[in-house]
């Protein structure tokens, strides 16, 4: 049973590090071809986590380790802050005050389609009426509007 | 406050796993031999349906280059075997049960060692079979197989 809960964890680890080189768009928002990259690489990780055992107990010893990891990574985040906003980095400004940052856009791989996209669902037409688009490190685009200009 | 239970009540399945209460483990491991001593046999107590375990037969010596042993009737309803190691060269109907026949090497050693792949046929809080050698005393063998 030990070598089923060190391969999980290798797993979840390794999962994690390379849907975080894969970039924060991947996790949030999935394409097609995203969709079929996770489910042939879920069913691959359970052919390597369990092999010919298909009795119910490792499976609930997988789910439970994996659990486990998360909620030991969420208290490792509380502890050490620092080292999770190292591993997991910081949110991204896309647009300021209406003016997108190029580069930023690029090194994302988020399109202004993307932007605007998340910008329409609060109602937002225009670049010039975002203050801030923000890659989050979830993978989503938070949209702050400008504050609305008071009549005179 | 359920939360951090449940996170004790993970953390503690997780070790009882890694011991082998589940099998595959320190826990697990279990030993039993006939009372002449013509077979020793090292299995699990605790054991998974679905889910492959070995059982190591040791033989008493001067086998010669066969060496005989068999399973009883109970032993094929609790378990199936996949693999025996050496192969078998032939089987053969006792009374009480299957025999098995493995070849040895040109030089066998002082105690014969025979490995077997076994699946339990279900889950079951008590399984048991016997192993034993034509003429000799049987081992009897029993596990908790988990679902």
């Amino acid at each position: 049973m030990t070598d089923i809960i060190f391969r999980t964890a290798i797993a979840w680890l390794g999962l994690t590090i390379l849907l975080r080189l894969s970039g924060r768009r991947t996790l949030g928002e999935m394409s097609a071809v995203d969709l079929v990259v996770l489910l042939i690489t879920g069913d691959m990780i359970q052919q390597s986590l369990l092999g010919d055992d298909a009795s119910l107990t490792s499976g609930f010893v997988v789910i439970i380790t994996l659990l486990t990891l998360t909620m030991a990574y969420a208290k490792a985040k509380a502890v050490w802050p620092g080292a999770a906003r190292h591993f997991e980095g910081v949110p991204t400004v896309l647009i300021r005050n209406g003016q997108p940052d190029e580069r930023q856009m690029a090194n994302s791989r988020v399109a202004m389609d993307e932007i605007l996209e998340a910008a329409r669902l609060q109602g937002i037409t225009e670049p010039e009426e975002i203050r801030f688009a923000l890659l989050e490190v979830s993978g989503q685009i938070s949209i702050i509007p400008r504050a609305p200009t008071g009549r005179a | 406050m359920a939360s951090r239970i449940a996170w004790r009540v993970m953390v503690a399945v997780l070790l009882l796993a890694a011991g082998g209460a589940f099998g595959d483990g320190p826990l697990a491991e279990a030993e039993a031999r006939a009372a002449d001593g013509s077979i020793r046999v090292a299995y699990d107590r605790f054991q998974r349906s679905d889910a492959g375990s070995t059982l190591d037969l040791r033989l008493a010596g001067g086998q010669g280059s066969e060496a005989r042993f068999c399973l009883d009737h109970a032993f094929g309803l609790a378990w199936q075997v996949t693999l025996i190691e050496p192969a078998a060269v032939r089987e053969e109907l006792d009374a009480g049960g299957t025999c098995h026949v493995v070849a040895l090497t040109a030089a066998p050693p002082a105690a014969p060692l025979i490995r077997l792949r076994v699946h339990p046929r279900h889950a079951a809080l008590r399984i048991e079979g016997a192993v034993y050698v034509p003429g000799g005393d049987p081992v009897r063998i029993q596990a908790l197989v988990w679902p």
